[in-house]
């Protein structure tokens, strides 16, 4: 019996989720030995990010409607511009990133490169760049750290089952084939199960299936994970799906895989498989019974042999551990999670969790552990820490809690603290006393803050989950959270913000009218739409809640050092930050020695020499510029303006509709043209829009003119003007560094 | 790609159209010294980054 277990992309790169691990650890003790684990997400992103396969992309776009048809045009409507921005960007990059992405890798998994903030600051920016390089080939197709999109949406099974054969803007197809299949080929499995977290992962994992399929029809596929607790009985319904695959696993899937093993290998009917969706013979639909998860007590600890280890982009391992599944609390009306997952809370045994760290540990070389749990609960933060300094276990982590002010005193902090965990994310939300009530989160808000106090007394960095637009919730309440948040930033180093969403698994949505939601707007078309659109009769319309979250997110940009300038630490969530907080050994310690510094001084690259003049400013050596027809900055704000101003569920789709497209091409203004010059450091990887003036200027700066003469060309009242920009061409790293003069306005 | 090491010359002091400059106004546009990053990544929704 052989088994293969694939997680799909795309997830995250810099670290491996916890589902496969903890199934092939559950089929490994039940006796099924041959389970192969394949991290397809990782995979993908470390193929398609190569030198080799870059400069095909590179190609493929220049192959295409290139930049010069753009710039013949008199004017650019909406979709030219979004075309314009990622066209301007790789016709002077491109060639830059296809030979230094590699490079760019091994800086992520340095220990030395890593913690060299300016080193990580630029291989960062370069696989942003290389993953926009990569986007083109397929474009409108985005693949990010963050996500995968596709012009098909995930909400209609139609546009999944249009985007399987989609070989223009579908990267997945060609890469499943020339790398997977052969992979699985080699592995002959006789059942194949499919990993699905998140609902980037959904097109991929179909894909994936079909040309499974088309290679061994007999092969059993079965797909399972969180995604499905929420989408599983709608995709049943389309009889397309069945091609595909041959079963659906809902909620956990220990027990149910191991069973469809057994059932695969022909010792028990398909029938008597727990927790299964399967047709029958006669393609009849069939649920079967829905079992008890397994006592999490039991479960063994998660088993990561055979997944690439090597290849996340991350210095060190950081590996998620469950020590509790469902949450303890279970009464939020937004969340979603309890209402799916099945028979609420279980939690593992302290000192069944610190064996796992310390088998863990010792198996793989890691002391970098994240809790992959809903929340920590109470008897957990008293004991937990103990457990960990008493096994004599040397560790960091980090995990999500509940702000509950009683549980969480001085001497729990200090002991959470001592016991190595380095960062706490908690459900904050709302600064509203009445908003939390009707959430049902059962905090105070004020409590709070002295919870968060403890916490950074005790050395821990908190973050905090915020949400707007919660219904009911008016404008000056939300305005409220933002000013708590601001007044209290010397306690906060990360918030997460996010619109409220209405989710049809939601308490809210069941009890909507006691939440004054008049009206829902469902998608006929979207067969496996679990988001909603709505309007209420009270609070905050939709609009505004992005309003306000625009503005929200704009002062947390001006006022949190992580999300300022060219701070990239927040984007990279997750390991990247924790383990720059373990390097530095607490916040403080990182934003003096990390933070601060990179954003008073300029970049500086390896290749500045000494220069022997430093009061004659001279432009960085090696600067690529591109002179442009239009403003490549106006073109950046305009796309952002209008990809910001639409609400809808990101979780799902972040592409506008064809339909929208056109209609902002319709009715937007179109740009007329007006000179621009794109300047790119290959030394820093930062990629900066000029005025023609500025552009004038920074050619001067040869290193043989002094400043005054540098400006002489400007008419006398623009001297002042073009001083300024010189101290500012110095700030944003386009000068030597070495001869940045003292300029005085 | 171009790698304008050394520049094409593109200095504002002379309108495109060859007409000089005629009011303040103008001029000031002309002389308009403005860097930006030309980074989408600025504009990042933290939404995006929430559930990864």
């Amino acid at each position: 019996m052989k088994v293969a277990l694939v997680f799909p992309p795309q997830g995250h790169f810099t670290q491996p989720y916890l589902s496969l691990p903890s199934l092939t650890a559950y089929l490994r003790q039940q006796g099924v030995q041959d389970v192969a684990q394949l991290d397809e997400s990782i995979a993908a992103y470390d193929h398609f990010l190569t030198g080799e396969r870059l400069a095909r992309s590179l190609e493929r776009v220049a192959a295409g409607e290139g930049l010069a048809t753009l710039e013949d045009r008199d004017a650019l409507v909406y979709t030219e511009m979004d075309r314009y921005q990622l066209l301007s960007e790789i016709e002077l990059v491109g060639e830059s990133v296809v030979e230094s992405i590699d490079e760019a890798k091994r800086v992520l998994r340095s220990p030395d490169d890593f913690y060299d903030y300016e080193r990580y600051l630029w291989a960062g920016r370069t696989v942003e760049q290389a993953l926009r390089l990569f986007s083109a080939e397929y474009a409108p197709t985005k693949l990010t750290a963050h996500g995968f999109v596709m012009r098909h949406r995930v909400e209609r099974s139609s546009d999944i089952i249009a985007a399987l054969d989609d070989e223009r803007e579908n990267p997945f197809i060609e890469f499943f084939r020339e790398h997977t299949l052969p992979r699985l080929r080699a592995l002959d499995p006789d059942l194949i199960g499919l990993s699905l977290t998140f609902p980037s992962q959904a097109i991929p994992a179909l894909t994936l299936a079909k040309l499974v399929k088309s290679w061994k029809p007999g092969v059993h596929i079965t797909i399972g994970g969180g995604l499905l607790a929420y989408t599983a009985e709608k995709l049943a319904k389309r009889p397309e799906v069945w091609e595909l695959i041959d079963s659906m696993v809902l909620l956990e899937g220990e027990r149910a895989l191991h069973e469809l093993c057994q059932s695969v290998a022909g010792e028990r009917p398909l029938k008597s498989v727990t927790n299964l969706i399967y047709r029958d013979a006669g393609g009849t639909l069939r649920t079967t019974t829905q079992e008890k998860p397994l006592d999490i007590e039991t479960l063994p600890t998660p088993d990561f042999d055979g997944l690439p280890l090597e290849s996340y982009f991350s210095p060190e391992l950081v590996l998620p551990l469950a020590a509790t599944r469902g949450c303890y609390w279970g009464k939020c009306v937004f969340c979603t999670l309890y209402t799916v997952i099945g028979p609420g809370y279980r939690g593992r045994s302290n000192e069944r969790t610190v064996e796992d760290m310390r088998v863990l540990q010792e198996r793989y070389g890691v002391s970098n552990f994240y809790l992959a749990i809903e929340d920590l609960p109470p008897s957990m933060a008293r004991r937990f820490p103990r457990a960990i300094l008493e096994a004599g276990l040397d560790v960091n982590w980090w995990c999500d809690a509940r702000l509950e002010h009683d549980v969480f005193d001085q001497e729990i902090c200090d002991d959470l603290a001592a016991a190595g965990c380095k960062r706490i994310a908690f459900g904050y939300e709302s600064a509203s006393q009445r908003v939390l009530d009707r959430m049902c989160k059962g905090i105070d808000p004020d409590a709070s803050l002295e919870l968060i106090k403890r916490c950074r007394k005790a050395g821990i960095s908190v973050t905090l989950y915020t949400m707007i637009g919660f219904p009911t919730e008016t404008r000056e309440e939300a305005d409220a959270t933002l000013r708590t948040i601001l007044d209290n930033q010397d306690l906060i180093q990360e918030v997460s913000v996010r619109v409220f969403y209405l989710d049809e698994t939601s308490e809210v949505f069941r009890r909507r009218e006691e939440f004054d939601i008049v009206e829902i707007f469902p998608d006929p078309e979207a067969d496996l739409q679990v988001y909603y659109d709505f309007r209420t009769s009270s609070g905050m319309s939709r609009r505004e809640a992005r309003e306000v979250y625009l503005e929200f997110t704009r002062a947390l940009r001006s006022h949190f050092p992580i999300f300022q300038s060219t701070n990239m630490l927040y984007h990279e969530l997750k390991s990247h930050y924790f383990l720059y907080l373990v390097r530095h050994g607490s916040w403080e310690a990182l934003r003096e020695e990390v933070l601060e510094p990179a954003l008073a001084a300029p970049d500086v690259g390896p290749d500045v020499g000494t220069d022997p003049h430093p009061d004659r400013p001279r432009r960085r050596a090696r600067l690529l510029q591109r002179r442009l027809r239009y403003d490549r900055g106006e073109i950046d704000e305009r796309v952002a303006r209008i990809f910001s101003s639409a609400v809808r569920p990101r979780y799902q789709t972040d592409l506008l509709d064809d339909e929208d497209r056109e209609r902002l091409d319709r009715e937007l203004e179109p740009l007329g043209a007006s000179p621009s010059t794109l300047v790119y450091d290959p030394s820093s990887g930062e990629l900066q829009c000029v005025s023609p003036a500025t552009a004038m200027l920074l050619e001067r700066c040869d290193g043989a003119r002094t400043v005054e003469q540098v400006v002489d060309v400007v008419p006398v009242p623009r001297r002042p003007a073009a001083r300024r920009c010189l101290a500012e061409l110095a700030a944003a790293g386009l000068l030597d560094p070495q001869a940045v003069p003292e300029v005085s306005a | 790609m171009t790698d304008e090491t050394k520049p094409e010359p593109q200095s504002p002091e002379k309108d495109p159209s060859g007409d000089e400059p005629e009011s303040d106004a103008s001029e000031d546009l002309a002389y308009e010294f403005k860097i930006v990053p030309a980074d989408p990544k600025s504009s990042f929704d933290f939404e995006d980054v929430a559930d990864k």
